[in-house]
Formats: C-alpha cells, sequence, structure tokens
C-alpha cells in the first residue's frame, strides 16, 4: 500500500509520514501541489491525502489533475478550515473528509476502507466524516 | 408627574457617552432655543398688547378722574354765581319795586329785609348809601345808622360799576360775612346804593362740596384769602399756601404736589362778576384708588399668563426634546449594538481563516505528541534525544503559534470602549493582516504594506484602529479577484497627521453609488448577506479617532480609501463630551 500526502504544513505532514511508515503504511509526502503531480508521475499511489486549501493550487484543483494521471486513485481530504462550502465541494470528490486535527486511527480506518471499497474513488452514497 | 419633572429634560446635565454616533444634535442648546423663541413668539405680543392696555387704562381712568373733578367744580361754580347773581337780583327788584324815597323809609327797608330773609337766605341787614357814602337808614342788628362808607374800596367799585359783591371781611360786627351792592338813581341827578350784608352760611355750604375720593373744596379771593374754611388750609380769612391759580374763564383742572410731595389733583373756577375763586383739592391717590385695585388685577392676570404660559412652553419642549433624545439615544444604542456586532462579524466572516489558523498548529502538535509515542513504542533504542528534543520545540513552536492567533482574536474583540495607546503602527497592520494572510494566500492575492517611516508610533485606540484597517481589508478583498494587489500604505505627512491607505485594484465602485457608500443600510451585497453598515460604521470610527475618511474608486481599476488620522489622539474634553470620548480633530 503506497499513500501520498500533500500538505503546506511540513511539521504536520511529515510527522504523519512517519507514523503511518511504523504501521507498515508506506507514505511518500511533499508540501507543493506541483511536487505531488511529479511524484504521481514517477510512482503507482493506492491513495492520496490532500490539504483542501494550499498555496496557489488548491487540494480540489490537485485532486481533479490527480484524478487525470490515475483514473484508480482515492483520495481523502484534510482541511483545517472545515467551512460549508469546502465540506460540499471536497465530499463530492473524495472517500473522506476529514478536519484537522484527526486522530491517526482515524486515518488509518478511512485509508483502510477507502482501499477495501475497491472501485471508483468516491464514495456510495456521497457521505462523508464532517465531525468537528 | 411633578412639576419640575415634566420641565427639566433629562439630558440637561448628561454628557454624551461614547460613541461615533454622538453629537447629532446639541439637545441643550436646541432645547433652549426653542423655548426662547416660543417664549419670544407669544410673550411679546402677550407683554405689548397687556402694557398697552395697562397705558390707555391708566390714562382714561387719569382722565376720567380729572373730568370727574372738572365737572364738580363747575356745576358748584354756577350754584355759587346762581346765588350770588339772585342776591345781586334782589337788591335791583328792591330798587325797580321802590322809589329813592321809598327806600329812604326806614320803616319800609325793615319790611324789605323781612321779605328778602324770607325768600333769600343769607341777608344779614340792608342799608342806603348815599353819594357821600353816607348809610341811612340802615335795618339790621349792628349800629351801622349814618356810618359814613366813603373812602372805601367798595363804595368807589359799587358806585363806578352799578353792582358789587365784596371779599368776605369781618367788619363791625366781627363774623365773617360779604356785601352786595346796588346802584339806583336818586331824584337830584345823584345816586344811592343799596348794600346788603350776607351772612356765609349759606356761602359755606355752596363751597362745601361733596367729593367722591375725598379732599378739600373752599373759596379764596383773587389775593389768597380763604374766604370759606378749609379742611387743610383752615379756617376762614386765613391764607392758602398755594399759588393763586391764573385767571380763566372756564374750569380748569391742574396737578401738583403737596408739601409732603404727595400728587394732587387741583380744580378751579373763576366765579364771575364776583372775587372768588372755588378751589377743590383732591389727593391723586384716592382718586385712582379704584384704578389701584384694577392695575394689581391686570398685572396679576398679565404675571400669571406668563407664568402658565412660560410653563406650558417648557413643559411641551421638555416633552418633545426628551422623546427626541429617548429615540436618538436608542438609536445610538442600536448603532454600538450595531458596531459591537460587525467587530464580532469580522472575526465571524474570517472563522475560517482563524480556524485553520489553529487547527493547523493543533494538528502538528498531535501529530508529533503521536510521533513521539510511537517511536518510544517502536523503536525506542535508534532515536536519539537529540530527534525528541526537535519534536518537542516543533509542539511547543506550534502551541505558540496556535497562542498568538487567539490572542490576536482576544484583542480585537476586547476594548469596545475607547482606550488610547501609544504603539508601532507597523505592528498593528501586521497584526490586523494576520486574520486575513491565509485567505490572501489561497486567493494568490499580494498584500504590500509600507510604513514611512518604518518605526513610526502613533497615540490612537489600537482596537478601533484595526476595526478599521479589517473593515477596509475585508471590503477590498471582497471586491478583488484572484492574484490581485493590495496596497497598504501609512505615512507621515504631516509631523501631526498620519495618512493611511487602503488601495485595491479589485472592481471599483460606480460613481452613482460613491456618494451613498458612507449612508447606513447602503449595500450592493445584500443579496449575499450585506449589511450595508460596514462602511458606516468605519466612518463612525475614523470620526471617533480624530481622523477623516475618504473614497476614490473606478470601476475595473480599484478602490482606493484614504484616512487621515492626528498622530496623536487628544481626547476631546468639551464640557458636552466625557473625557475620552473622541479624540480631537488634527
Amino acid at each position: 500500500m503506497r499513500i501520498l500526502l500533500v500538505d503546506d504544513e511540513e511539521e504536520l505532514v511529515s510527522a504523519l509520514a512517519e507514523r503511518l511508515s511504523f504501521r507498515n503504511i508506506e507514505a511518500d509526502w511533499t508540501t507543493r501541489p506541483e511536487e505531488a503531480l511529479r511524484l504521481s508521475g514517477e510512482r503507482e499511489y493506492d491513495l492520496a491525502v490532500l490539504d483542501v486549501k494550499m498555496p496557489r493550487m488548491s487540494g480540489l484543483d490537485l485532486q481533479r489533475r490527480l484524478q487525470k494521471q490515475h483514473p484508480g486513485l482515492k483520495f481523502i481530504f484534510l482541511t483545517g478550515h472545515g467551512s460549508h462550502q469546502d465540506f460540499k465541494d471536497a465530499s463530492q470528490e473524495a472517500w473522506a473528509y476529514l478536519v484537522k486535527p484527526v486522530p491517526l486511527e482515524e486515518i488509518i480506518d478511512r485509508i483502510h476502507s477507502a482501499l477495501a471499497s475497491g472501485g471508483s474513488g468516491q464514495r456510495e452514497g456521497k457521505g462523508a466524516n464532517h465531525d468537528q | 408627574m411633578a412639576l419640575h419633572q415634566a420641565i427639566k429634560p433629562q439630558f440637561l446635565h448628561q454628557a454624551a457617552a461614547g460613541s461615533p454616533f454622538r453629537g447629532m444634535l446639541d439637545y441643550r442648546q436646541a432645547w433652549l432655543a426653542t423655548i426662547l423663541i416660543m417664549a419670544l413668539v407669544t410673550l411679546t405680543p402677550l407683554v405689548v398688547t397687556g402694557l398697552a392696555d395697562y397705558t390707555i387704562t391708566e390714562r382714561a381712568v387719569q382722565g376720567e378722574a380729572r373730568s370727574r373733578t372738572a365737572r364738580v367744580v363747575s356745576n358748584a361754580k354756577r350754584s355759587i354765581s346762581n346765588y350770588l347773581s339772585e342776591s345781586i337780583s334782589a337788591l335791583d327788584l328792591v330798587v325797580l319795586e321802590n322809589s329813592a324815597d321809598q327806600l329812604k323809609d326806614p320803616d319800609r327797608l325793615g319790611g324789605i329785609l323781612e321779605h328778602l330773609q324770607v325768600s333769600f337766605l343769607g341777608f344779614a341787614d340792608l342799608g342806603l348809601v348815599d353819594q357821600n357814602g353816607n348809610q341811612h337808614p340802615y335795618v339790621g342788628d349792628y349800629p351801622l345808622d349814618r356810618r359814613n362808607y366813603r373812602g372805601e374800596a367798595w363804595f368807589e367799585q359799587a358806585s363806578r360799576k352799578g353792582t358789587f359783591v365784596s371779599d368776605v371781611f369781618l367788619g363791625y360786627r366781627g363774623a365773617p360775612h360779604f356785601v352786595a351792592v346796588v346802584k339806583t338813581l336818586d331824584g337830584g341827578g345823584g345816586f344811592l346804593l343799596l348794600r346788603a350784608a350776607l351772612d356765609t352760611g349759606r356761602f359755606n355750604d355752596l363751597a362745601r362740596l361733596e367729593l367722591i375720593g375725598g379732599g378739600d373744596s373752599f373759596i379764596i379771593n383773587r389775593q389768597g384769602v380763604l374766604q370759606t374754611p378749609s379742611l387743610l388750609h383752615g379756617p376762614v380769612l386765613g391764607r392758602v399756601k398755594l399759588p393763586i391759580p391764573p385767571h380763566s374763564e372756564h374750569t380748569e383742572v391742574f396737578e401738583t404736589t403737596d408739601a409732603q410731595g404727595r400728587s394732587q389733583v387741583v380744580a378751579y373756577a373763576y366765579i364771575p362778576d364776583s372775587p372768588f375763586i372755588l378751589m377743590v383739592i383732591q389727593p391723586t391717590d384716592e382718586l385712582l384708588r379704584s384704578w389701584y385695585t384694577t392695575r394689581i388685577q391686570l398685572l396679576a392676570f398679565l404675571a400669571i399668563s406668563v407664568v402658565l404660559i412660560l410653563v406650558f412652553i417648557l413643559g411641551v419642549a421638555t416633552y418633545f426634546y426628551n422623546r427626541l433624545h429617548r429615540a436618538d439615544m436608542k438609536q445610538i444604542a442600536m448603532l454600538e449594538g450595531v458596531e459591537r456586532i460587525n467587530r464580532m462579524a469580522s472575526i465571524g466572516s474570517l472563522a475560517a481563516g482563524v480556524a485553520h489558523e489553529i487547527n493547523n498548529p493543533l494538528a502538528v502538535i498531535g501529530e508529533k505528541a503521536g510521533l513521539i509515542r510511537d517511536i518510544l513504542k517502536y523503536r525506542p533504542e535508534t532515536v536519539g534525544d537529540e530527534r525528541f528534543q526537535g519534536l518537542i520545540d516543533s509542539i511547543q513552536r506550534s502551541v505558540e503559534r496556535g497562542g498568538t492567533i487567539t490572542r490576536r482574536l482576544l484583542s480585537f474583540t476586547r476594548h469596545l470602549d475607547m482606550r488610547i495607546d501609544r504603539f508601532n503602527l507597523a505592528g498593528a497592520i501586521e497584526e490586523t493582516l494576520g486574520f486575513v494572510t491565509k485567505e490572501a494566500e489561497y486567493r494568490s492575492i499580494h498584500v504590500q504594506v509600507q510604513v514611512t517611516p518604518d518605526t513610526l508610533e502613533i497615540a490612537s485606540d489600537r482596537g478601533k484602529l484595526q476595526q478599521i484597517l479589517l473593515n477596509l481589508i475585508t471590503n477590498a478583498f471582497a471586491a478583488m479577484n484572484e492574484s490581485g494587489r493590495l496596497d497598504i500604505e501609512a505615512r507621515l505627512v504631516r509631523p501631526d497627521l498620519v495618512r493611511l491607505t487602503v488601495a485595491d485594484d479589485g472592481a471599483g465602485i460606480p460613481e452613482e453609488n460613491l456618494e451613498h457608500i458612507f449612508e447606513p443600510f447602503f449595500s450592493t451585497k445584500k443579496e449575499t448577506g450585506g449589511t450595508g453598515l460596514g462602511l458606516t460604521i468605519t466612518s463612525g470610527l475614523v470620526k471617533k479617532l480624530g481622523g477623516v475618511i475618504d473614497v476614490s474608486s473606478t470601476v475595473g481599476v480599484g478602490t482606493r480609501v484614504t484616512v487621515a488620522l492626528p498622530l496623536v489622539c487628544r481626547p476631546v474634553s468639551d464640557v458636552e463630551e466625557e473625557e475620552g470620548n473622541t479624540c480631537g480633530s488634527f
């Protein structure tokens, strides 16, 4: 299982990657959307965890471009915002929409259930976790 | 409601409390002006008519009193004149009806006297005086037969004029009397004088007048000697202490003062064909007594009317100004509430950004702490203290980051009341921008700040200045698209004046809207939740800091808002304003 983590908070994304690796989930991370596109071009990922709001390119834009590269790729959105509009936009496109701070176990749960579901990146019923 | 409550306005001693919307109306001044104008408009005609009425009535009453006195004198003059001419006529009749010889008969003369005494009052005696002044015969109670009057004044005058009435005198008999004389022809070409003495009883009666309002009436001769007794000037033949009034055919009235300085009305009439002058003296006070009562009533009525009108005006003015004041106070309170809401709403609209700013460090803290736990659990032996140290530092930095934003929020929402501090302007601008940097980043809006000089310090209300800035910045952001540019500039343009400019390259404001943008509830964003109060409040806040705000805009080019502020905000310590409410303008 290989996961791509994209968030402009380096301290967050690096620690998250390391903690996932302890749990045998291989995770690459980057703080820049361009880098994420480059990485996904080089390697095959099962799932991408994206920050919704990032400078220059929003998580949603990045998601659309990654989807184009890898139609089977699944997505989980992370956000510090939790604005209603973000939730509406992101929950259309992703398996899960999680508001920071999120316990690692929850992220792992979501990753597992996303990957277990197979099929497209979108979760059935368009439901999403939006507990704050 | 007690009277003083009804006429004393609530705002009389109330200083305007702090608010950017104060100073709408100086109630005390407007209230006073209204009262003055209303009082002037209502009282002037009342007082003028009242005083005119007073003067006219006073003159009429005085004129009436004088003419009443004159009438009394005039009537009495006629009575006395009649009395004298009756006496003379009686004597004329005697000399017509009797020949000289008959008159010389003492018995006949005695009979005539008896008849006269029956028909006319006052005849005391009767004598016939020949042209040499010898009196014979004489009938009467005194020994005056064969007395010679030649050389006496009355003899001369009677001889010349034909009739004569004398002054009152004592004569031989020692009692006051006067004589009436008529002339008739003697048979031998000479003349005879029929002389009658009249006692003063009837004469005194005629002179003693019934005077309404008191006073004195008497007769004097032309030398000022009393001919009848006077209440004020003494008995008969005394001298009056008055100048002898000039001769007049008619009854005359004049005013003078007595020895005590009291005003008195004097009326007099010369009795024709006699030496007598009838005089009436009445004290003015007595004559005008009824007027004085009326005058008090008139003045009291005027005074009561004035007081009632003033109370009414005060009451009405106070009532309306109280209502106006209450309504304004309510509006001010409402606007202050709106100001508070605006401040909270600014934060509300930034909530997403603020949440991001707090949630991100929290997430970092969570992951770093989780990582420490993971390391201890999975690979405690492989990691050195340095690694832990770095993770803990990272946690502390994140805590500091979260703390900064909550402190900033608190400082922004606190201090609604005016508080003047000295602070670094660049720092305050930076802090305000902290609320919007994330939004700017996501929307790729380039924010440029320039403070000249960069150490510029300003003494003002930091919270209000930041609210002004935040309102202007969020307005600018709302007008801007992705990749816009926002320039914030602060410059010391005069030793006492700072100019703060917020310029965007957004949509701009159409000219027809530009003049309305400070009006309350003017909004072009009503559908999207605009209240139309943002710039109203901002302009109120600027005023409160003693500044002025100006907006220039071109559609499609951008909007530039300039706020000029005094470098040092000096609280206006006007009597009207509580200290520290508002800054004095530069």
